[in-house]
């Protein structure tokens, strides 16, 4: 009997080690483990046996029975692998090819530069306030000490519809229409972006540029405050190597008035086309708020002080993505806008 | 304006600074220099003439400056900036006591525009002999930019550019009587020195002999009263002529030159004698013979003296500087504005005529600033309360928009305001604000009127682009568009924003995996719902309309459910009329434009979270034969409101017109209706009387037909 198990496990394994399918280990599990199979027969005729045999076989006959099961399992196991491996293998692609189109747009510079700005003031603590495009002369010029015949008013060459009402040829019109509606609290911490118009066109002029102008009005803001404003701001925008330089300037509705360069990134100040070897760029204009113009909107100039600036985003967006032209900006060619597609 | 240094050194000591030197320091100061000439670059370098140290600053002025519009406003200027004092013998040459005149008997002046002519002086030189003048004097005028004319002529320019009082000459044997008039013109005809005739009107100030005008004040002589090679007497004129009358007539006339420049800035009143009396000199002594006559002088308005009150403590709060008292002081001295200290650390400063600009406290502190320097102003930040920074909701949602439309393949565009009126024979405008708002003074007809839509200029942009080889255009802008309901405006016009869009081409370039496929109009319908959805607006409808300039059986009216329950018109969305595409050069292309006021009204930023359904849902899916022209959201909102609260979501997963259906103008449309109930799971026989409800609706409103 023994014998007879040995020969059978042995005839067993050697049958599931040859087997090369899961069709022919199921063979082999019938062979053994059906009905009329093998081990079952075994057991069926336990039986026969004398009592002392009958607990020393069955133990063999179960080991043998395990013994072949495990096997089978294993084998079984082995052959699911080799038939997903090879079911992988014939679902390779080539991975390389390009992806499915997944189509996406491009911002446009001014917009870009825009929420730029926006958001390095915002983090300064300003809002941002805006205002009608088509203007009265009187929030574009009077109320910023320009009054008409003001010979500064050639400064900026503007768009009229009638006698009294103009295209804005700034944004400081907003300035003036937060500081009536603020009636005279404090503290005042606005930029107002928008577009405005000048009658001009050439190389370095659009008829329609892009301004952001900034406000800040409290008790004792002093020229210094300006200064500090401006440094954080450039810094912010073009790294944090960038100084600044405040040359003597005028303009109307603010005094000190004050053309603010910043050092050219470009060639680090040693010289460049950009900088006209100057080592300084112009971006901005500023100023402390003129006393009438606070008086006039409601703000007693001997109790409150402020300071003003204006920037050009044209300006900013040709030094930060090295567009060329102004009027770039106002083509719309789609084979510069696109590569405005990502962050 | 320009300057010659070797002219600046009569009146300041400019010794141990190079041109470039001194227009680092104007410019470093508030006066921008823009280029720097020297003498050899201007003559030549084998120049014998005798200014060859000479170089030539061109200033570029700002217009509160015009006390630089002169040699020795300059000097003071330099004398500022360098921290040195004015020659006081040169300055005796514009002191009036330094001159013996008798007055002038034969000329009285009768000025009936006292405010605009607040002082008049007269000199009359007989014997003249007209040549012309020392080479050194051209040189200096060539030098400035001011061609040499004659012994006259020339004096009154050198004058001119060194003290910038205007000198006018006129021949006085022109003159027909002795009562010179001061006036106002009533639309008068004058033949100006040009040669030109010119009409002016009641704003135009006149000199007038009494019987014709012999000058438009300060403009121009009128041509008889110019002197000739004949000329024997000359009469020269030293006036004051108000800034605004000289500026509208100048501008009307077209008429600008150095004379007006001056004169609309205002001039010095107190320079008027003196340059008077120094011209008269210099053309006596530079023509043999001629002798001075007589010198008269009319002053219609005292010579207001102003005295400004300034702190040193006020200075230094308002810079957040330390300036001390010496500085201060220092900085007055050289800019030769007397004062006094009536108390401790308090200025009581004189401002002397030439410096127009300065009339308070603010602009005593300006030139303290510019003259101690701005680079020495400290940086602080600004101190007080801290406020949130933000955007305004219109703000945070027109960002949201720009988001959305980029991620869904658009590119934003950016075009001008400004357009041709053309453009609007053919596109749609807003019935309600039909009149356009035109420019008074447009520089061309292209850009002459506000655009009243955003379309014009979107496929503009996309016939740019197709002509460059871009055939594949996703584009949107974000801007106002400008409307009024008046003719003539007398409120400013509205300022709508809007958001346009154009699509046109293929939806992606030709790729191995995905067919390149036309665009659509539901891809620009699908665009702009997800847009909607995703600023939280969930009550839109889409509805057929006929509308100007778009195809008629494929233009969309869109409207808005407003918070109580109204439709409201926020725009369209169609493909473009045949007509309209070929006069742009444009294919097949699908447009869009919505009114922002209403999104920015409806967007709800609110999201109130409701927990993940427990129970199953059930689907069901319906497909009828309908008429051809029955609208799909028709048939949705039928199925809505009969399918009862179950209904979860409605969707059309086939459409289907071709063959038989087709002949018949039918289509077959199949719909996925998901119910769900909040408590349990449905059943067949929950669901059963539902669907025959939903069947019998679009049988009853549509006369649908099920298919099997």
């Amino acid at each position: 009997m023994r014998t007879k198990l040995d020969e059978l496990s042995f005839e067993a394994k050697k049958a599931i080690l040859q087997a090369e399918s899961l069709a022919e280990l199921n063979e082999l599990r019938v062979k053994y483990f059906g009905k009329k199979g093998l081990i079952t027969e075994i057991s069926k005729n336990m039986n026969t046996l004398s009592s002392e045999d009958r607990p020393i076989i069955g133990m063999m006959v179960n080991s043998v029975r395990e013994s072949i099961k495990d096997q089978l399992n294993e084998k079984s196991k082995e052959i699911e692998q080799g038939i997903l491996k090879e079911q992988l293998a014939k679902e390779t692609i080539d991975v390389t090819l390009p992806g499915n189109p997944a189509p996406i747009g491009s911002v446009h510079p001014l917009s870009k530069v825009t929420q730029e700005l926006e958001d390095i003031f915002i983090g300064m603590g300003y809002s941002v306030e805006e205002g009608p495009e088509v203007e009265r002369d009187y929030y574009n010029f009077e109320a910023l000490n320009l009054p008409k015949d003001h010979p500064a008013r050639d400064m900026q060459d503007t768009f009229y519809i009638t006698e009294e009402i103009l295209l804005r040829s700034h944004t400081s019109p907003v300035q003036i229409r937060t500081m009536e509606r603020m009636k005279g609290q404090v503290p005042v911490k606005i930029i107002c972006p928008g577009k405005v118009y000048r009658r001009d066109d050439d190389v370095t002029h659009s008829h329609l540029f892009t301004q952001i102008e900034g406000l800040v009005i409290d008790r004792h803001i002093r020229m210094s405050d300006l200064k500090g404003t401006l440094l954080q701001f450039v810094q912010k925008m073009f790294g944090t190597q960038t100084q600044i330089r405040l040359r003597p300037s005028y303009f109307p509705f603010t005094e000190p008035s004050a053309e603010v360069d910043i050092s050219c990134m470009f060639c680090g100040q040693a010289g460049c086309r950009i900088c006209k070897n100057s080592g300084w760029i112009e971006v901005l204009g500023s100023g402390m708020v003129h006393p009438n113009v606070l008086e006039m909107s409601g703000y007693d100039s001997t109790q409150y002080s402020g300071f003003a600036f204006g920037i050009g985003v044209e300006r900013i967006g040709m030094l930060k993505y090295g567009v060329n032209d102004i009027r770039n900006f106002y083509t719309n060619d789609l084979r510069l806008l696109t590569q405005f597609n990502h962050i | 304006m320009k300057v010659s240094t070797t002219w600046l050194s009569e009146y300041i000591d400019l010794r141990g600074y190079t041109g470039e030197e001194l227009a680092e320091q104007l410019t470093a100061h508030g006066i921008e220099v823009d280029s720097v000439l020297s003498a050899a670059e201007l003559y030549g370098q084998e120049s014998s003439l005798q200014e060859t140290e000479d170089n030539i600053l061109d200033l570029d002025l700002t217009p509160n400056r015009s006390d630089c519009l002169s040699i020795i406003g300059t000097a003071y200027e330099m004398g500022a900036v360098l921290g040195r004092y004015m020659d006081s013998n040169s300055l005796n040459r514009y002191n009036v006591s330094s001159y013996n005149y008798s007055p002038l008997n034969l000329f009285s002046v009768n000025n009936e525009a006292e405010q605009d002519c607040k002082c008049y002086a007269l000199a009359l030189i007989e014997n003249v002999q007209i040549g012309p003048s020392p080479l050194w004097i051209q040189q200096r005028l060539s030098a400035l930019g001011v061609a040499p004319v004659n012994n006259v002529v020339d004096y009154a320019n050198y004058i001119m550019l060194e003290c910038g009082q205007p000198i006018n000459i006129y021949d006085a044997d022109q003159f027909s009587g002795a009562q010179i008039q001061i006036r106002f013109a009533d639309e008068e005809n004058i033949m100006t020195a040009d040669g030109l005739e010119r009409t002016v009107d009641s704003t135009a100030l006149l000199i007038s002999d009494g019987r014709k005008p012999a000058s438009i004040a300060g403009i121009s002589n009128a041509a008889d009263y110019e002197i000739s090679p004949g000329t024997h007497r000359i009469l020269i004129e030293s006036a004051h002529f108000s800034g605004s009358v000289t500026r509208k007539t100048s501008r009307k006339l077209g008429l600008r030159n150095e004379k007006t420049v001056r004169f609309e800035k205002e001039i010095n009143l107190e320079m008027i004698l003196p340059a008077l009396l120094r011209v008269s000199e210099l053309i006596v002594a530079a023509s043999p013979g001629a002798k001075l006559s007589g010198v008269s002088h009319w002053q219609y308005a005292p010579i207001e003296h102003k005295t400004i009150k300034v702190s040193q403590e006020k200075i230094n709060r308002y810079l957040g500087t330390e300036i001390s008292g010496e500085q201060i002081e220092a900085i007055l001295e050289y800019l030769h504005f007397p004062f006094e200290i009536p108390e401790n650390s308090v200025y009581l400063i004189s401002v002397p005529k030439r410096r127009g600009d300065i009339t308070q406290e603010v602009d005593i502190i300006e030139e303290i600033a510019r003259l101690y320097g701005y680079e020495h102003i400290p940086v602080s930040l600004v101190q007080g309360v801290t406020t949130p920074g933000r955007l305004t909701n219109e703000q945070r949602i027109r960002r949201s928009i720009r988001h959305i439309l980029i991620q869904s393949g658009f590119n934003e565009t950016i075009t001008y305001s400004l357009t041709h009126p053309k453009h609007f024979n053919m596109i749609p405008v807003n019935p309600l604000y039909p009149q356009a708002v035109f420019l008074n003074n447009p520089m061309t007809e292209d850009r002459s009127m506000l655009r009243m839509s955003l379309l014009p200029h979107l496929l503009e942009t996309a016939s740019f682009n197709l002509k460059y080889g871009t055939e594949n255009i996703a584009i949107f802008e974000i801007g106002n568009i400008y409307c009024s309901n008046e003719p003539v405006l007398t409120q400013l016009p509205q300022e709508f924003p809007c958001l346009g869009m154009l699509l046109t081409g293929k939806r992606t370039h030709p790729h191995w995996n995905c067919p390149a496929q036309p665009v659509s109009y539901y891809d620009i319908k699908g665009t702009v719902e997800k847009m909607l959805n995703y600023l939280g607006i969930e009550s839109y409808s889409f509805e057929g309309a006929q509308i100007q300039g778009l195809h008629p059986g494929r233009t969309a009216s869109i409207y808005l459910k407003d918070n109580d329950g109204n439709p409201i018109y926020v725009g369209y969305a169609a493909q473009l009329h045949p007509d309209v595409q070929k006069q742009y050069d444009l294919k097949e292309t699908f447009v869009l434009e919505l009114s922002l006021k209403p999104i920015y009204r409806l967007t709800d930023f609110g999201i109130s979270a409701q927990s993940a359904p427990k129970y199953p849902s059930v689907q069901r899916d319906i497909a009828v034969v309908v008429h051809a022209h029955v609208y799909a959201a028709a048939m949705i909102a039928g199925i809505k409101s009969s399918a009862g609260e179950w209904l979860e979501d409605v969707s059309i997963f086939d459409v289907y017109s071709s063959g038989s259906l087709a002949q018949t103008g039918q289509k077959s449309i199949a719909f996925s209706l998901v119910f769900r109930h909040p408590d349990r799971t449905l059943t067949d026989d929950d669901i059963y009387p539902v669907y025959e409800r939903v069947v019998n609706t679009l049988k009853e409103q549509f006369a649908a037909e099920l298919r099997q």
